[in-house]
């Protein structure tokens, strides 16, 4: 089974860790990956692409000191068709920021949450969008079930 | 604009031939009245010495008090009268009183013109003066706008400020007291764990040790490299190569623990975890106790502005501050012995504040950018009404498209784990500055770069 990749983009290292450690219980599944700013994210998507490692879902703050933005690393995601299917989650400590909802527009970001967040609440939103990445992507989900999100998995057998 | 340069009138003529006369004369003392608001006034005064005020009491029904607004002050030269004389009104429009002793001159209505078939007549005469008196009061008009206008600002301004001083006072006392005990609790239950894992699993106590004092920081992009390295060399799942590269970045701290740890990893890496866990929570605290300190002094909770404040003690005391950060920089203090006792009317903090956080910005710019042979230099000077303070170093500079946003408050440049910047540092300079009815400016090419700050020294200040 091919380990699904999870990117998570942080300036700050202790926050970075935060997130990683509220994954750990999707490790034994899918491949979590760390950059601190958004050029490495930017430059480890290149990496992983290049060896056709899939890319299921990123995670990442939004303002960061450098050029850009969270919110400018998310566009360029969707933006392009490589990753496609790739699911998008915004950290943001403004929310309701008109450059945020800005940015849930244009980027097409799947969830945001609000600096701090409930670690269950992120963990399962995780889950939620790595299903319907595995689900989009025609894999074969009987390889991740033991953490997947049911409701998503029955949502999808119903239609299909 | 001044109306007596912009309207060059003949007033020496008029004075010798209207108001030379030792008869039409009347002296005051100082406080006595010409003419009460009401009165019946024929007579046009000229000034001849000392000054008067004129006042017009403010309708204020019901109010036993009496008000009133000063609407006219003349001094030698001047005109009075004049609204009562020429409208025909015979009635003065307001009380006249003299400030100081005073000899003025008058006219009495119905007077005869002098020299009639060369000047004309006697309104003929007169009338520059009357054009002259309306353009006075015009512009006294306008002048009273805008000192209204500055008024209400100022008022405005120092409204703004004790609302969030206050809002910024009461956070600060409950988010302190919080952080406080965050920290404390923090400090015990380091302890604690500390004992319990020297008494239990002593093997492990290195390791715990290790975690929490640990300062590096690791970029993700060494940390994948080495982990990469790792995941072959010991052949560790990806998962365990990163915890040892976070653990052991260095071959030193690698073989310091032993060879067996790689294998080791899945059981003992939780000591090292737990010791930098505790690493975080201690200077997050930190970090919260620092930026309650800034937001208390940003909501510009005044303190208590007095004269005769040292400025070299306020650098004095804000270099003590910064010893810490200094190390390793060569500061050089140019301050001249003629300035030595220069003293403003300030708060000893606010003013302290200021030079920190300058000097502060300068000693992480030039550790941000590794700059060889820091330095730098401060100095001030008096300069008319104003102190000029100067804090220079030679690092890389501040980029021409920065130069404004700088002073912003969420713009930050420091972004090294939790001792990152607030972004908050000029931004509470630049109201400090403002406050002290100054400026700030930025002079900056790469090695070389001047914070030049400008306060107004003097008394004032005591306006607000």
């Amino acid at each position: 089974m091919a380990k699904i990749n999870i990117l998570c983009v942080d300036d700050q290292p202790e926050v970075l860790e935060t997130i990683t450690r509220d994954l750990q219980p999707l490790e034994n599944f899918f491949q979590i990956e760390t950059a601190d700013s958004v050029q490495d994210a930017k430059a480890l998507l290149q990496e992983l692409d290049g060896k056709s490692i899939k890319v299921g879902l990123v995670i990442s703050d939004h303002v960061m000191p450098g050029e850009e933005t969270g919110v400018d690393l998310l566009r360029f995601v969707d933006n392009d068709i490589r990753f496609a299917k790739t699911r998008k989650i915004l950290l943001t400590g403004q929310a309701g920021h008109t450059d945020t909802i800005r940015a849930i527009n244009e980027a097409h970001i799947d969830n945001y949450f609000d600096k701090p967040w409930d670690a269950a609440e992120l963990l399962k939103a995780a889950k939620k969008l790595l299903s319907k990445y595995v689900l989009d992507s025609g894999l074969d989900y009987e390889d991740y079930m033991k953490v997947l999100d049911l409701d998503e998995l029955l949502k999808s057998l119903k239609k299909g | 604009m001044d109306i007596l340069e912009s309207f060059p009138i003949k007033i020496d003529r008029l004075k010798k031939a209207y108001f030379s006369s030792a008869e039409r004369r009347i002296f005051l003392k100082k406080g006595e009245c010409l003419l009460r608001e009401g009165d019946a006034n024929q007579r046009l005064f000229l000034v001849i010495s000392g000054s008067l005020v004129g006042r017009q009491a403010l309708n204020t029904p019901g109010s036993e008090e009496e008000r009133y607004i000063d609407v006219l002050f003349a001094g030698p030269d001047d005109f009075i009268g004049v609204y009562s004389f020429f409208s025909a009104s015979y009635t003065s429009l307001m009380t006249l009183l003299a400030v100081e002793d005073c000899e003025i001159a008058y006219v009495e209505n119905g007077m005869d013109a002098i020299e009639p078939e060369k000047y004309g007549t006697f309104v003929e005469q007169f009338m520059p003066i009357m054009i002259r008196e309306m353009a006075l009061r015009y512009q006294r008009l306008v002048e009273q706008g805008k000192e209204k206008e500055a008024t209400l600002y100022r008022l405005n301004r120092l409204e703004t400020a004790a609302t969030l001083g206050q809002l910024a006072a009461g956070l600060s006392h409950e988010l302190n007291n919080a952080v406080g005990v965050l920290t404390r609790k923090t400090e015990y239950i380091n302890n604690f764990i500390d004992k319990a894992i020297l008494s239990i699993t002593p093997e492990n106590h290195a390791l715990f040790k290790l975690g929490e004092n640990c300062d590096r920081i690791l970029s993700s992009g060494e940390l994948r490299k080495i982990s990469r390295e790792y995941e072959t060399r010991f052949q560790l799942s990806a998962t365990q190569a990163k915890t040892l590269a976070k653990i052991a970045p260095t071959e030193e701290i690698l073989a310091n623990l032993g060879k067996n740890f790689p294998q080791e990893i899945d059981e003992r890496s939780m000591y090292w975890i737990l010791g930098h866990d505790l690493h975080d929570m201690k200077l997050a605290a930190e970090h919260a106790a620092g930026i309650v300190r800034s937001v208390r002094i940003l909501g510009g909770s005044h303190f208590k502005r007095e004269p005769g404040i040292s400025v070299y003690k306020s650098f004095e005391g804000a270099i003590a501050l910064l010893k810490q950060n200094l190390k390793g920089i060569s500061l050089f203090t140019d301050f001249k012995e003629e300035y030595r006792n220069l003293e403003m009317y300030a708060d000893r903090t606010e003013l302290a504040q200021i030079w920190v956080n300058l000097i502060k910005n300068a000693t992480d710019a030039l550790k941000e950018a590794k700059t060889e042979n820091p330095e730098i230099h401060v100095s001030y000077y008096s300069k008319g009404a104003y102190l000029v303070a100067e804090i220079k170093d030679n690092g890389p500079g501040v980029p021409q498209e920065l130069q404004e946003k700088i002073f912003q408050p969420d713009f930050t440049t420091k972004k090294n784990g939790l001792s990152f910047g607030l972004g908050l540092g000029l931004t509470i300079v630049k109201r400090l500055v403002d406050s002290y009815y100054g400026e700030i400016i930025i002079d900056s090419e790469p090695k070389k770069t001047i914070f030049k700050v400008k306060l107004l020294l003097g008394d004032n200040y005591g306006k607000n």
